[in-house]
Parts: C-alpha cells; structure tokens; sequence
C-alpha cells in the first residue's frame, strides 16, 4: 500500500454567498499585498474552464471589518462546517502583530462571517532574541476533528522550544503536544501501513519529519522518524518547508529561506518539491522542481 | 556548538580583518583638503567602504582571471572554452558544435542590454543513458555532454551532442544552477582560498594547495551555495584534527565570502556550509550574542548589534568623560506618496532570531577617517541588506558612528535604496541618550541660546536658525559643559542633502524603560508629520527637562530620487566585466555633535 492523502475538509464557509459570490468562483486569501488580514476574492471565469486554477483572473475583493483584528495572517484551514481557522504572523514588523498575539489562533464563523479569537495558546512574554513569530502552521484533520497548530514561539537560537499542538476543534482542549521542535508547514497522511502520520517541516534544517497519531489524537512519540531533506536542494540550498501537500501520490513541498527574522516573505522566492515514495528503496525520491 | 576557543578566533578574525583601513570623506565645512572620492558614482556592495574607492586585486591569480575575463568577452561568442592537458578525441569538436547551436546560446548575450555575458564551459563528458531521450538514433560512443555556466545570470546550459552528425541533440537551461567545476576553477578556488588573511589567520599559517582537503571525502572542495549573492560558490575545507575550517569562495567576484570552523561529525558534512549560513552565524556569534569593546583615538565604547535597534553604542568615553549612555536607530519608516497608507516600517539588525526585516550580513567595520592627509578620527559602521537587493522592494540601509580625535561625534544613516518606487520617503529614527543626570537643553534663536524648559519637538525647515558654526540646539550635561548640535544641511559632504529632521527631547525616568532596551516597532510607516514615534515618550502634560537626564530621538526625512545625475537613496546594477555589479547611491543624514568646550 502507498502512501496516502488525507484531503483537507472541502465544505466551503456559508458566508461567501453573502457577499453574492460563487464559493467555487471565489478564494479566501491572507497574502494579498497591501491587504492586511484575511480577504475573500472574487475569481472570474473567462471560458469554459469548469473550475478556477492558480491563473484565473480576480475580480472584487471583499473584508469584513473583524477580519483585519488579527493583524497580518497566515495559514488558513478549514473544518467540516465550514469554519475558517487562521493565525497571526508579523509581515515585516510587529506593529500590526503585537507579540501577545502571536500564539492565538483566530476563526471566522462559517455562518456569521465574523472572525474571534478562538483560542489563546500558551505564551511566555516575549524577549529579545527569541522568534519573532509565534503560530506558523495550522491544519485541520477532518477525519478526527482535530486541529493541528505548530507555534515557536519562544524558541532561542540554541533553544528549540516548538511546540505542536492536537487541540479538539469542538472542546477547544488541547489533546496532545510535541514539545521542542520547531514547526511551519504540516500535513496529514496514512502511511504504507494505512497508520495516520503527521508530516512537518523542521524550521531550523529543513528536515522532514512524520510522527504516528493514535486514534485518540495523541503523537506516538516513539515513532518520530526523518522522512527526508532538502538541504542542499533547489537554488538557494537552506530552504525549510513553509507548506506540505499530498496530491495524487507526489508529496509537494513549499520550500523559502527562513531564518527566524521579519524579512518579507512575501518578497521570498519560493520552490515547489515534489516527492515520491520509492516503496523498493523505503524513501522519498525528489522527481521534480519548479 | 562552537566552544569558547573556536568562537574566540572567529570574532577576532572578522574583526581584524575590518581594522585600520582608511576611510575618506571630505573635509567638514570650513576646512581645507583633498578629498579622496571614488569616480563612476557609489560603490557595489562588496567593496570595503561605501566612499572607499575600489580597490583592485593584485595577486597574480587574479590578473590573469582577469586576462581571460577580458579575452573572453572581446570575442564574438562570449564564452571561455575548456582546455584540458591530453584532451580525449572530439573534446574541443564537442564544444565547438555547442557553441554552433542558437538555443544553446541563448543566454550569452543579454537580451534586453545586448551586452556580453561571461560565460566558461566547466565539463564536457559522454552522455550520460538518462540524458538521451529514449528513441533517438545515435551510433554508439558518439555523444557528449557539454555543460556551461553563466556568470551573470547564474545558470547552467547542458547540450548533448552528437560528434558524428554535428548536430545538438537536446539543450536544458538550469537557472540558479551550478555545475561541477573544472579542476582549474578548483585549484583557482583554492589559490584564492590559502591567499585569504581570514584563512590564514584562523589556520595560524599559510596552507598549501594540497592541504584544502575534506579527508573524509577526498574532494578538495566542498559544494555550497552563495544563495545571497547567487553567485558560483565553492568551499576549500582545511581538516586540524576534529574540525575543519570552511573557506566560501566566490569565483564570480574571486573573493573570500567568509571562513567558519565546524566540527567533522558526520552532520557537518551532510549539512554544507552555505553563504547565508556562515555570515549568519558569524555575525549573531561575534556581534549579536557578545558586547565588543573599541578603544581608539582618546574614544572607548562598547557596541552590540541588537535584535531590532541596528547596532547600538553604549559607555561611550572621550578620555576620561563619560559622553554617552548609549545610542541606536530604532527603526526605518519607509512611505511613498503614491498610494496612501503603503510603505514599511523596518527594524535593522541581527540577521536571526531578531525582529529586523533589514538585517545585518558582514561584520561591522572600522575605519580610520582620513581627510585629506590626515587621520582625523574613525568611523564605525553597519551594513543591513535584503536577500534581494536591489531587486525593487528590497532595502540597504547603511549606519555610521564617526569620532574624531577632537571629540567631535556624528550619529547617521543611509537608504541604499532601492524600495518600491521613486517616490519613497525614509525617515530612520534615532535614539540618543546623553550621559549625566542634570542635562538641559538649548536652542538657537536670534537673540542666543534660549533653554527648553519642557519636553517637546521641533522640525528643522527653511525657517530654521543656526549659530555662526551651523548649530541648532545645544546640550549641557555638566555646567556648560555639553555639545553642540549641527543637523544635516548638505554640510557634511558625504552626498546628504540636508536632514529636514523632527527633533524630540524626553525625560529619561530611570525607573522605567524610556526605550533604552530592544524595542519593538516605534511607530508606522507612513505618518509624514512628527508621529514617528518618539512623540509617545512625550507626556499628554509634556514634563519639565531642566536638570535632569534626557533622551534625543531624531528624525530626518529623506526623499529618494532616480534621476539620472541626481540619484538618491537609490541603486541600480550596471554591467562590468561580463556580469552585473551593484551601484550605490546612498542618502547620509544624522546630526554632528561638536563639544562646548576644547
């Protein structure tokens, strides 16, 4: 058996059609330039394409009022209902992201379209020297109701303080954490053995790493296994994973330079890895990248 | 982990490798000198000094590189061809038909500008089975691969050639790649390598060719990236016992990058060396993680590159008097008039696990500061860059500390540009804290110095007095005892244009943080009144500053300008030698301070 996708939750936020547009003609987007926060954007069909891809053209774009309360954002995840779960991450400074946010997580009401704070995670007052970044990776298992946030924040140079929380998505309890590993891009996936993985990229080295997640949303500790790296790949040869995605078999992998300082990432250039499982060899073998 | 030792050697070696080069600017307004300018504008970004005039490379290595350089580009087809003693059969033929095929050529030459780019062939091999595509009819042993790079654009072209029919089978341009380098190019690495007072300093004796070898692998040279400058990069490695020492050549500028010790555990050699990460922690290990102390000329401090505020001064001393409690540059907003509300706010700074978006990559530096024949002083400075400069929206910004024997000092900053237009405004903030607990503040007026009794601000414009020397306020610290203080208005010869500053004055209550500690974003980026920030140590009943200690926050505001023969807070690449250099054009403004007394 190969490895296998786990699909995000494809139920799209009821609010869209308040604002009269299509939910499939239409993304929610948190890095359009000059746009702070999240935004709901307008895609238009010029032909007979039966779905938008990458290149459509955008028309309006719409916000509402809460949806700049956060500040800057990054990830976006959606669960079962259609409730948007987004976090904060500074662009460039922290004026707009004051540090005391940097680990909430933030959701958008499929219903209502209002964006709360939803969840206050753990955080010690920031000092210099440590990350300037707080959450940098959500993503929400639809199989299980669990949402998976990673946060560094309070990691040091020569102290990875990560922390990857399983949190439950309708007590908001935090079920299980992975403490001491610095985390940006994540997703889930059922391995060879059909065994549900967490698969992260490591913000320090560029290491790909999986842990096993057992039926009550706990890490499996002693199964964190290397999957594979991309030290020494693609043109600049530091990247670390800033998004992971299964689709169709090939494992890809957004890979920027990060450092843990507020140079724009939105100014980054940025590869795309693909990946795919060599089950005679046991690895991940890089067929592509663009 | 480096230990102490190790780190030890590294900081020295960065430091002494900046020590004691001169540093010319033009005279102060009112005296006489010769001033030593660089021609053809600014300078790119490798060169010593950003007013140091280039300085050409005299080892012999060099000049023929050089040579070829030269000889290359004065051929039609711009390309360096590889010769090898005892070539096998059709080693040069397979060249030649590459250089025949238009796609393989395509990118020698630069479309946009017509100009010749260098470019050299580093391999011609027989093809390898995965480089034919299956169905092509060839007869045995009659292909090759050729491979080629190109300086400028950083790329790498593969033909696979057909000897027999004299025809190009398939060509692949790789950008952002380099291939393997031919054994001359390594031994160039390596010559440049041993030649380098870093790599020799750190070994404690000059090493031969043969000794730049990771024994455990056998090569002579480890791959790496220069994943900033996007340059070819190679690494000469020099095994001492459990560690070894990594050389980062530039064989596109022919220059030492950076030398850093590692351990020769089996990690160190599956994670390479690369440009960024060695000047990334060379910097954080030397400047950002330790105080360093500078004592010169009558002068001593200590200096510390800070998360988010550039690198700040601290206990600085002339002679025996305390003049300072320290002093930095908070931030850099950055507005542009064109569209309302967009700009930036950056913190400069260390390069990791800091706040800065602008961050700093070589060492700071330390020059003396020669006016005409003379060592009048010396100047410290930090450089900050993006990874993409000067890519438009991508930001340098320069900070300079002068000190003169007389106990003149001078704080200021420069935008290299390039932004997001030319219509930007920078406005760079800095924080100064006098040293003394009875401080009181003065400013020019037509009838003599008239005192500030409480906090405030006042912005610098055409209706601004000056003193007979060009002062507009006054510090005392002691008495009468105190500066004077000069802002910009294109006196200081350095290309600023005049500073057209917000001043501020605040109470420093010491039992409260006043911004003396690292400090998050002061302000936004856009507010083009005096709302930099500073305004917020100001209290809603503004308090009394009349013997008492002080903070100085200036603000000058500089507008940057693309127009040919008037360019400012700009830069540009320009073409020179085959590839694209980076030519600077930096907007200086900060304010002089000269003591009361002699």
């Amino acid at each position: 058996m190969a490895q296998r996708e786990i699909k995000p939750c494809q139920k799209e936020p009821a609010f869209i059609q308040q604002y009269g547009l299509d939910p499939l003609w239409s993304a929610l987007s948190t890095s359009e330039k000059h746009r702070m926060g999240l935004v709901l954007v307008e895609l238009i069909k010029t032909g007979t394409e039966s779905k938008p891809t990458a290149n459509s053209f955008r028309g309006r774009i719409f916000q509402d009022s809460s949806w700049k309360k956060a500040g800057w954002l990054s990830g976006i995840s959606l669960d079962a209902v259609g409730n948007v779960y987004t976090i904060p991450a500074p662009l460039v400074s922290v004026l707009d992201n004051p540090p005391q946010n940097q680990n909430s997580i933030f959701r958008v009401d499929a219903q209502t379209g209002i964006m709360q704070k939803w969840l206050q995670l753990p955080l010690k007052k920031y000092e210099s020297g440590n990350s300037p970044f707080g959450l940098m990776g959500i993503s929400f298992d639809c199989t299980s109701g669990i949402l998976y946030a990673s946060s560094i924040a309070g990691s040091k140079r020569f102290q990875e303080k990560g922390v990857v929380y399983a949190i439950d998505a309708l007590s908001k309890k935090i079920k299980d954490s992975l403490v001491g590993i610095d985390v940006i891009g994540m997703t889930l996936y059922f391995d060879p053995a059909d065994k549900k993985r967490l698969l992260f990229g490591n913000a320090r080295t560029g290491e790909i790493w999986s842990v096993m997640i057992d039926k009550n949303a706990r890490f499996v500790k002693n199964s964190l296994q290397k999957e594979l790296s991309l030290a020494g790949l693609g043109p600049r040869g530091d990247d670390k994973a800033r998004k992971i995605r299964f689709s169709n078999g090939i494992l890809s992998i957004n890979g920027i330079a990060f450092n843990y300082n507020l140079q724009a990432s939105s100014e980054k250039p940025e590869t795309v890895y693909d990946f795919k499982w060599n089950q005679g060899a046991k690895k991940w073998e890089l067929v592509n990248l663009y | 982990m480096t230990n102490t030792p190790i780190l030890k050697n590294y900081c020295s070696i960065l430091l002494s490798t900046f020590l004691l080069m001169p540093f010319f600017v033009l005279a102060q307004a009112g005296k006489k000198s010769k001033p030593v300018l660089p021609s053809g504008g600014y300078v790119n970004e490798f060169k010593k000094g950003l007013l140091e005039p280039a300085s050409n490379d005299t080892n012999q290595y060099a000049l023929e590189r050089k040579k070829e350089i030269i000889a290359t580009l004065s051929q039609e087809m711009p390309v360096k061809l590889l010769e090898i003693p005892n070539p096998p059969p059709n080693f040069m033929l397979a060249q030649q038909i590459a250089l025949s095929d238009s796609i393989f050529t395509l990118y020698v030459k630069n479309k946009a500008d017509k100009k010749k780019l260098f470019n050299e062939i580093f391999g011609v091999y027989p093809a390898r089975p995965g480089d034919v595509k299956p169905g092509t009819a060839f007869l045995p042993g009659t292909l090759a691969r050729v491979e080629m790079y190109n300086y400028a654009f950083n790329l790498t072209t593969v033909g696979i050639v057909d000897i027999f029919s004299h025809k190009v089978l398939s060509v692949t341009h790789y950008p952002q790649t380099q291939p393997d380098l031919p054994k001359r190019l390594v031994d160039l690495a390596t010559t440049i390598a041993i030649n380098s007072p870093e790599v020799g300093k750190a070994l404690g004796f000059k090493p031969g060719l043969n000794q730049a070898i990771m024994s455990s692998t056998r090569t002579a040279l480890n791959r790496t990236k220069c994943e900033r400058s996007m340059h070819l990069c190679v690494a000469p490695t020099f095994v001492q016992g459990t560690r070894a020492l990594w050389a980062i050549v530039d064989l596109t500028d022919n220059r030492v990058v950076g030398v850093r010790w590692t351990n020769t555990g089996e990690d160190s050699l599956k994670t390479p060396m690369t440009e960024r990460r060695l000047q990334n922690e060379n910097i954080a290990d030397c400047f950002c993680d330790k105080v360093n102390q500078l004592k010169k000329f009558g002068w001593q401090m200590d200096y510390l590159l800070t998360s988010s505020d550039g690198l700040m001064i601290s206990n600085v001393q002339y002679g025996t008097k305390r003049v300072l409690n320290n002093a930095k540059l908070v931030d850099w907003h950055v507005s542009y008039s064109g569209t309302e509300g967009f700009g930036y706010s950056d913190a400069v700074g260390c390069p990791i696990f800091s706040q800065s978006a602008v961050v700093a990559t070589e060492p700071p530096q330390i020059f003396d500061l020669v006016e005409g024949d003379s060592t009048v002083g010396f100047v410290l400075e930090q450089k900050y860059f993006s990874e993409l400069w000067p890519a438009p929206c991508n930001y340098s910004y320069s900070q300079r500390y002068f000190f003169y024997k007389d106990g003149r000092f001078r704080v200021s900053c420069a935008s290299i540009g390039r932004g997001c237009g030319n219509n930007g405004t920078y406005r760079p903030v800095f924080r100064i804290a006098f040293a003394g607990n009875q401080q009181n503040f003065f400013e020019w007026q037509q009838q003599g110095w008239k005192p500030w009794a409480k906090e405030g601000w006042q912005l610098q414009n055409s209706l601004t007095q000056y003193d007979k020397n060009g002062s507009q306020y006054r510090i005392n610290t002691n008495g009468q005892d105190g500066y004077y203080i000069q802002p910009g208005q294109g006196q200081f010869k350095d290309g600023g244009r005049g500073d057209n500053a917000y001043f501020y004055v605040t109470k420093n209550h010491l039992d409260k943080d006043e911004g003396a500690t690292d400090m998050l974003t002061i302000g936004p980026c856009c507010n083009t009144d005096y709302q930099q920030g500073p305004e917020k140590f100001i209290d809603p009943k503004p308090e009394n500053i009349q013997q008492t200690d002080l903070v100085l926050w200036y603000v000058p505001q500089m507008k940057n300008d693309d127009t040919p023969g008037s360019k400012y807070c700009w830069s540009e690449a320009y073409y020179e030698d085959g590839i694209y250099k980076i030519r600077a054009y930096p907007c200086f403004a900060g304010p002089l301070f000269v003591p009361t007394k002699k």
